[in-house]
């Protein structure tokens, strides 16, 4: 569905370098990564708003250079910006813009109006933060895009609305035809949905892989220094000594040993981004 | 469309009246100051009380109809800029949104001429005279303001102080054959100073306008920049 290729970006201050990923259709993708990692720029390239300096976007097989119509059609977005006019009510805005999309449904977006509570006479400045990504998500879905790109939506959420969102996530890819790029600082949505996970690091991918892999390439070992020091230290990406003994992410391979009396188990995306960040300052 | 422009355009009015003061409050109190400047000059020319306010009213509309060019529209919204619109599309919009300024503007100050007019301050001539050269005036902020970063450059300011040449000397008194001629005089360096601007904004400028990139992100002083970005 999305295909990433060299992609560079030079913004003033600020480079995106070389990255590479591929999101296939019918998978949903985290993009983590600190702030300032670079998280918003790819999505404004992918959204097509930048253009890149290098390298190239496909998108479902199209690329922006001849397709840009087409490639906007098939995006659906969610971005922290208030970018809706205030002034007009929700299902004013969405038959303002919906008009430009080729499968933009009234009755799709009241139907998400009444899953999200959101009521649809209401002007959208009357809106709190999170509402406004309700709307925004709401008519992202109303007209049936086949990738959408979520910019930290969940920050804005209730805990109990954000299960509700998760959901309607795994349902909009349950048929295997669509996608969803979700970037997030909240990592345990990832855990809870992420099928591929893209780390930013300073405008560069540090990894872009499958959870599964993901999973079984890292463990988080703790112990005693001393049994933790016995691991070969070229796999230790970051090891955190604290008062009764240390902490360490190392990467792991199938038939990995390690001693007796440590505790190994399957690190979070949080732990794998939290180990690897401190592992970078370290080697500063 | 139109609905969509009038609706970024009202609601950018508080926003507008901050950043272009944030932008140049020089420039905008020099404007004032050029006006209070008009209204003396009036009374030097020995205009009836009347011809004053009339001056004045004129002088003082400047300010206001520059600030109104400096609002919205003069770009798409983000969301505009994400739908899957054709070029010619967002040319539309932004052409629509353009219209709307130069005429809305124009006809407020038709409005304030008849009113003028109407009320025996002004005498018709003159009256016709100069809504022609302010139409001229607004077409060339219009464009200015519209496309590139502020509308606060040489020329503006020339056509300012043509604007200014044309109310101050055609006052309330009816025309004599000089004062016509230096109208005419005025209007066809208007008119030529609105053709090269326009000429030159839109080979330059229409183009950034058309991507997000060239509207919000290139223009690192532009004077709405990056507010709604």
């Amino acid at each position: 569905m999305l295909k990433i290729q060299n992609i560079s970006k030079q913004l003033e201050g600020f480079q995106l370098y070389d990255i590479n990923f591929e999101l296939p259709k019918g998978y949903i993708m985290g993009l983590i990564g600190e702030n300032g990692a670079g998280k918003t720029t790819l999505l404004n390239l992918i959204l097509g708003l930048y253009k890149p300096t290098k390298g190239t976007i496909t998108i479902d097989g199209m690329e922006y250079e001849n397709h840009e119509k087409e490639i906007k059609n098939l995006l659906g977005y969610v971005l922290v910006d208030d970018i809706f006019p205030g002034e007009m009510t929700l299902l004013e805005n969405a038959k303002m813009y919906g008009k430009y999309y080729e499968n933009y449904e009234t009755s799709i977006f009241l139907q998400y109006c009444q899953r999200l509570q959101l009521v649809e006479t209401k002007k959208y400045k009357q809106l709190s933060k999170g509402e406004k990504l309700k709307f925004q998500f709401a008519f992202a879905l109303s007209h049936q895009p086949k990738l959408l790109i979520l910019d930290e939506p969940t920050a804005n959420f209730d805990p109990d609305f954000r299960k509700e969102f998760l959901s309607i996530l795994a349902e909009f890819v349950s048929h295997g035809e669509k996608s969803v790029l979700l970037a997030t600082h909240i990592t345990e949505d990832l855990d809870r949905i992420a099928d591929y996970v893209t780390f930013l690091h300073k405008g560069e991918v540090k990894f872009s892989m499958d959870r599964k892999t993901l999973e079984q390439s890292y463990r988080l070992v703790s112990g005693e220094d001393y049994k933790i020091n016995l691991i070969n230290k070229e796999r230790i990406i970051f090891k955190e000594k604290g008062k009764y003994g240390s902490k360490a992410l190392v990467m792991h391979r199938r038939f990995s040993n390690y001693s007796d009396g440590v505790e190994v188990e399957t690190p979070s995306i949080e732990d794998i981004m939290y180990y690897m960040l401190k592992g970078e300052k370290s080697s500063w | 469309m139109v609905k969509m422009v009038l609706h970024d355009w009202i609601s950018g009015w508080r926003q507008a009246w901050k950043e272009l003061w944030k932008a140049n409050g020089i420039g905008v109190s020099m404007l004032f100051v050029l006006s209070g400047a008009g209204s003396w000059t009036g009374s030097y020319r020995e205009f009836s009380v009347y011809g004053k306010m009339a001056l004045m009213i004129q002088l003082l509309m400047i300010p206001i109809v520059i600030f109104l060019h400096s609002m919205y529209p003069n770009r798409l919204s983000k969301p505009m800029y994400m739908a899957p619109l054709e070029k010619k599309e967002k040319k539309k919009y932004l052409y629509t949104a353009l219209k709307i300024k130069v005429i809305s503007t124009t006809m407020l100050q038709c409005g304030i001429n008849i009113f003028l007019v109407g009320m025996g301050w002004l005498p018709v001539m003159n009256a016709v005279l100069i809504t022609i050269s302010m139409f001229l005036f607004h077409l060339t902020i219009g464009f200015q303001t519209h496309f590139i970063e502020t509308g606060w450059d040489v020329l503006v300011f020339l056509m300012f102080l043509m604007n200014y040449i044309v109310i101050v000397w055609m006052g309330d008194a009816p025309m004599n054959r000089w004062e016509i001629i230096l109208a005419c005089i005025t209007f066809s360096f208007q008119l030529l100073v609105c053709a090269v601007n326009i000429k030159k904004q839109y080979k330059n400028s229409m183009e950034k306008a058309l991507d997000y990139e060239g509207a919000y992100v290139i223009r690192k002083k532009g004077l709405l920049e990056e507010s709604r970005a």
